[in-house]
């Protein structure tokens, strides 16, 4: 009677185990077995297909079973050794030796722990690879990296503008972080060269981004050429006061009688 | 007996494993922190060399943070707590308050007890009355 139970608890306990692997089994890379049978023992033509089905139904069980209990688990042992080597990594020895020396008990006592939740998590739950936590070294590596890439984008983008081919600026350089020479020349061009509509985008980006170019000269919008650049710069402008006298006198008088009307009412002149 | 003795046991240890999340920040660590701001050896030849007397320094240190330290350092948070919950005025009439004080009174050691067990065994914000 008791052996009779515990075969049940053993079948309920392969059930639940079974049914808990197929979440890992959804991921296509977690299924070699299965992968390798379906591409080179399934056969493609119908008839062949029909014909071998009695064979190769029960093979793509034993298939799903070798998967999820030994080929599976066996790929994310590695994993889970990631998992727990974690538990000893981002230790600081010269700043806090007495917080680490009194962590190792629990670091010790954990790792077993870890490694076996990580190893059953992985092989029933679909969870992606262990990455190797980054070094400081390798973070600033690839922070410059990434700045190098947006700089260069930037640079591409003023060029287009100066080339009246007008190509969408990515929004990760809105902000662009580090100014460079050959991004200040390539700024010029471009206000030099592009059309009034790449114009007007150069000094939304520009503030947007607050660029060194900007910065050093924020109302360069309101004396551009075009008088429809000029009005529509003076209609998102924020506050008067950053305006020099002098310009806002020219705007008041403005050759084009839209800035002029829009300058006289929102930069009206102190009497 | 001996059940009871194991039972106790085991609730010792399961405290002492749940005050470890107290420590796990570092503001909850002041004796350690101070052990490792003044008495770290500066090279690791030393570091090595004074690791058998310094291990069970530092799991001295952590279980007095556990156990001692941290719990002390809680009671005013707790206490603030406790007056926050109970005793502070939130607009009610003089009357609603008038018939809630002995209840407020009952609940006081209870209240406190339990915000302090819990500030001990997890890590919790400082009262914001008494965070700097």
């Amino acid at each position: 009677m008791s052996s009779r139970r515990a075969g049940v608890r053993l079948a309920a306990a392969l059930g639940l185990a079974l049914v808990l692997s197929g979440c890992a089994w959804s991921n296509r890379d977690n299924r070699p077995v299965w992968n390798a049978f379906e591409e080179h023992l399934v056969p493609e033509r119908d008839a062949a297909f029909v014909a071998t089905l009695p064979l190769t139904v029960p093979g793509g069980f034993g298939a799903i079973l070798i998967d999820s209990f030994v080929v599976h688990p066996a790929q994310v042992v590695d994993d889970a050794a990631g998992d727990a080597r974690d538990v000893w990594t981002s230790m600081q020895w010269s700043e806090k030796y007495y917080t680490e020396l009194a962590t190792m008990l629990p670091r010790a006592v954990g790792t077993p722990i870890v490694f076996v939740g990580s190893f059953l998590g992985r092989s029933l739950l679909d969870i992606d690879p262990h990455q190797e936590p980054q070094s400081p070294a390798e973070f600033a590596r690839q922070q410059d990296e990434r700045r190098a890439e947006r700089r260069l984008e930037l640079q591409r983008w003023l060029e287009s503008l100066a080339a009246d081919r007008d190509e969408p600026l990515s929004p990760e350089c809105d902000g662009c972080d580090s100014w460079s020479d050959d991004l200040q020349v390539g700024f010029d061009a471009a206000r030099r060269t592009a059309n009034a509509d790449g114009r007007l985008e150069l000094y939304q980006a520009a503030e947007q981004g607050g660029w060194p170019p900007f910065r050093a000269d924020p109302t360069m919008g309101l004396r551009d050429a075009d008088p429809v650049v000029r009005y529509l710069v003076l209609r998102r402008w924020p506050h008067r006061e950053s305006i020099p006298e002098d310009l806002q006198r020219d705007l008041r008088s403005d050759p084009s009688e839209m800035v002029r009307l829009l300058a006289r009412k929102s930069l009206p002149a102190h009497d | 007996m001996e059940i009871l003795r194991v039972r106790s046991s085991l609730a010792a240890l399961l405290a002492l494993g749940l005050t470890g999340c107290a420590i796990s920040e570092s503001e909850n660590r002041r004796t350690l922190n101070a052990l490792d701001a003044h008495a770290t050896p500066s090279s690791a030849a030393a570091r090595w060399a004074v690791t058998p007397l310094a291990l069970p320094v530092s799991l001295v240190a952590a279980v007095g943070d556990m156990v001692v330290v941290h719990p002390i350092c809680s009671i005013d948070d707790a206490w603030a707590d406790t007056v926050d919950a109970l005793w502070t005025s939130r607009g009610e009439t003089r009357f609603r308050r008038a018939v809630l004080l002995p209840l407020a009174a009952i609940a006081t050691p209870f209240v406190f007890t339990g915000d302090l067990g819990a500030r001990a065994l997890f890590p919790i914000d400082p009262n914001d009355r008494l965070a700097p």
